[in-house]
């Protein structure tokens, strides 16, 4: 499994390019969370396959304009950093982060896609995050 | 009411302080030893309860006094680290408070931050201004303090310590940053904060310990409660307090800065309050549990003052990290740190039974019928469809592009809204989409026409129809009900002829 994180500028924010890059490759993609608005597109995928049914998706995403990023590594927490509220535990869109039985935060980082959406949601900017 | 059972005063309890065998546990342990031993026998067996909570409460800040420096320097403004600080009062007191944010690195960097970096001894640029005086001529200065140099610098807070408070969750279409945390589209997750079995004001709803002159713990060190808090809503169950302490004595374990994403800086706030078990009564009522304590959801995708109850729980369900809410199971995120809260509880009892901390009478108990009010009101802000005044101009799916194009001519509009069968609103043709669809040969309205349309319900006010009109940089809003049907257009020319007879 191979995750990215794909943005879609302006110009074609409106075409339906995951369903024709599904179409076109015959590979699934799994999309894990979509931001999408007039201007601007954000979508975290999931693509399932061989390595070169991947790299045919990554190919074709970028001829029609997309910006393709692969995610790997995970973030990481702060130790002396963390004050264990949970803030980020539900917004996590893999499940990577827990309560723990102490009421402690739990962070799973082989579940971890570095997706980021818990980064900014930290109100004491506890996690940090891989460079790109 | 009737005689109590059990009868002991806080200056025995104190005695017992003194002695080493005062009998000290926390709010989380207490429901199981009276639900084992009856109210009474713990009433007789225990003496003090303590409680803990730590989460993030804006109504904070610290009362600084710098000195007088030479030539002196009557302040008119002042900041550290690029965060103001209130200082309309004499030449060298200032307020810092935990929301104001840096003036160059905004939601970043608050006065939470200031105080945080104050408490762990680091340096803070100080910087101030004046119009000087024959006194104090003195019209500008720069340094770098450190809480070391400074005379005082008392935490002085307001508003802490919320006795419980609504869970949040949001019913928009898209993520909303808000103080209760981030807050996905379609009630896909939902917040809450507060310590809820160990919450301080849940342990005693009665206040019949706390008020005036309570000593507590305050940011790791000794602190008073002061008197109700701003707000204080008792007969609603959401009673607050005012406190203060000696930052000098604190500990970051226990004040942490923080950001809320985009929507500003806070400061967590370690509280944690002894309740002295005077009598059986007061066993009960610090035998609260989660189940207990009621909570209601409510949908912070409603920018109103009255934000709709999506459900009613309490704390047992939003603490096991999923709560149903429509037939759902939605993961749950709490703000508050029941682990730190659990460790002031802790801390609390060690140095109660270690003969470091004494408890006080209050001086005076914290009211108990008040209603906290909302603002007095100002002329009414009108919703959208008050100020509406486009033409609504419909069209059918199955419309060809021409006939589109005459119909927008015709009736003298910039866009068509297009409807199913059932009158509910699925589309908005623009003249620009009607370019396109000539463009690459499209002839049918349904298949030009742009699928997400950006509405504005009807009574939403018209702050929200301005947001949204900017943030997706059109011109108008069709309005709608429940139904998706819709009822007007409401078009930045509206709101403008609003807005150009009253500041918003």
């Amino acid at each position: 499994m191979t995750y990215f994180r794909l943005e879609f500028p302006r110009e074609i924010v409106t075409e339906p390019i995951i369903s024709e890059t599904i179409r076109r490759t015959g590979t699934l993609i799994n999309i894990l969370r979509a931001r999408v608005d007039e201007t601007h597109g954000e979508i975290i995928a999931e693509v399932t396959g061989e390595g070169s049914e991947v790299e045919r998706v990554v190919t074709y995403l970028k001829e029609r304009g997309v910006l393709v990023e692969e995610l790997s590594g995970s973030v990481s927490v702060k130790v002396d950093g963390c004050i264990h509220c949970g803030a980020c535990v539900s917004i996590c869109p893999v499940g990577a982060i827990s309560m723990g039985r102490e009421y402690e935060v739990v962070f799973d980082a082989s579940r971890c896609i570095s997706c980021r959406v818990c980064v900014p949601a930290c109100p004491v900017r506890a996690i940090q995050a891989p460079p790109l | 009411m009737a005689r109590p059972k059990v009868s002991k005063t806080i200056q025995e309890i104190n005695q017992k302080i003194r002695d080493g065998n005062v009998v000290v546990v926390t709010a989380e342990e207490m429901p199981d030893i009276v639900r084992e031993k009856g109210p009474v026998k713990a009433a007789e067996e225990v003496d003090v309860v303590t409680t803990g909570t730590f989460g993030a409460m804006c109504s904070s800040g610290a009362w600084l006094n710098f000195g007088h420096a030479d030539p002196p320097i009557k302040m008119k403004r002042v900041w550290l680290n690029d965060v103001e600080a209130y200082t309309g009062v004499a030449a060298v007191d200032a307020y810092i408070g935990a929301t104001q944010l840096s003036e160059t690195r905004g939601f970043d960097y608050g006065g939470g931050h200031v105080i945080e970096d104050l408490v762990r001894g680091r340096a803070v640029s100080l910087r101030a201004e004046a119009y000087g005086t024959d006194c104090y001529p003195r019209t500008h200065l720069e340094l770098e303090i450190a809480l070391e140099d400074l005379n005082q610098a008392v935490m002085l807070n307001p508003r802490n310590a919320y006795q419980r408070y609504n869970a949040a969750t949001n019913s928009r279409d898209e993520t909303i940053y808000t103080y209760m945390g981030v807050l996905l589209p379609e009630m896909r997750n939902a917040t809450f904060s507060g310590s809820g079995v160990l919450s301080p004001l849940c342990n005693d709803p009665e206040y019949r310990t706390i008020g005036l002159g309570t000593r507590i713990f305050l940011g790791g060190a000794e602190g008073y409660v002061i008197g109700p808090g701003t707000q204080h809503s008792p007969a609603d169950g959401f009673g607050t307090l005012m406190v203060k302490g000696d930052l000098k004595q604190m500990s970051a374990d226990y004040l942490r800065g923080a950001t809320f994403e985009r929507y500003g800086t806070t400061l967590y706030v370690g509280i944690g309050v002894p309740i002295p078990i005077l009598d059986e009564g007061l066993a009960r009522s610090t035998a609260v549990t989660d189940e207990q304590i009621k909570v209601k959801i409510l949908d912070y995708g409603v920018p109103r003052r009255d934000r709709p109850v999506v459900k009613e729980t309490n704390y047992a369900e939003l603490r096991s990290g999923r709560v149903t809410i429509n037939n759902r199971e939605v993961p749950v995120s709490p703000l508050s740190s029941f682990k730190i809260a659990r460790k002031i509880a802790n801390t609390l009892k060690e140095r109660i039974a270690g003969g470091q901390f004494t408890l006080t009478e209050p001086v005076e108990r914290l009211p108990r019928r008040a209603r906290f009010r909302p603002m007095k009101s100002e002329a009414l802000v009108p919703f959208v469809e008050d100020v509406a005044t486009g033409k609504v101009v419909t069209a059918p799916p199955q419309m060809s592009i021409e006939e589109a194009a005459k119909k927008l001519t015709v009736e003298e509009v910039n866009s068509l809204l297009i409807e199913d069968e059932q009158r509910r609103l699925i589309g908005i043709l623009t003249s620009w989409d009607i370019a396109k669809a000539v463009a690459t040969g499209i002839d049918c309205v349904g298949e030009a026409m742009t699928r997400k349309v950006i509405v504005a319900h009807k009574g939403e006010p018209i702050y929200l129809a301005a947001r949204k009109l900017e943030k997706h940089g059109i011109s108008a809003l069709p309005i709608v009900d429940g139904k998706k049907r819709v009822l007007g257009i409401v078009s930045d020319e509206d709101i403008a002829r609003f807005v150009g007879r009253r500041r918003l």
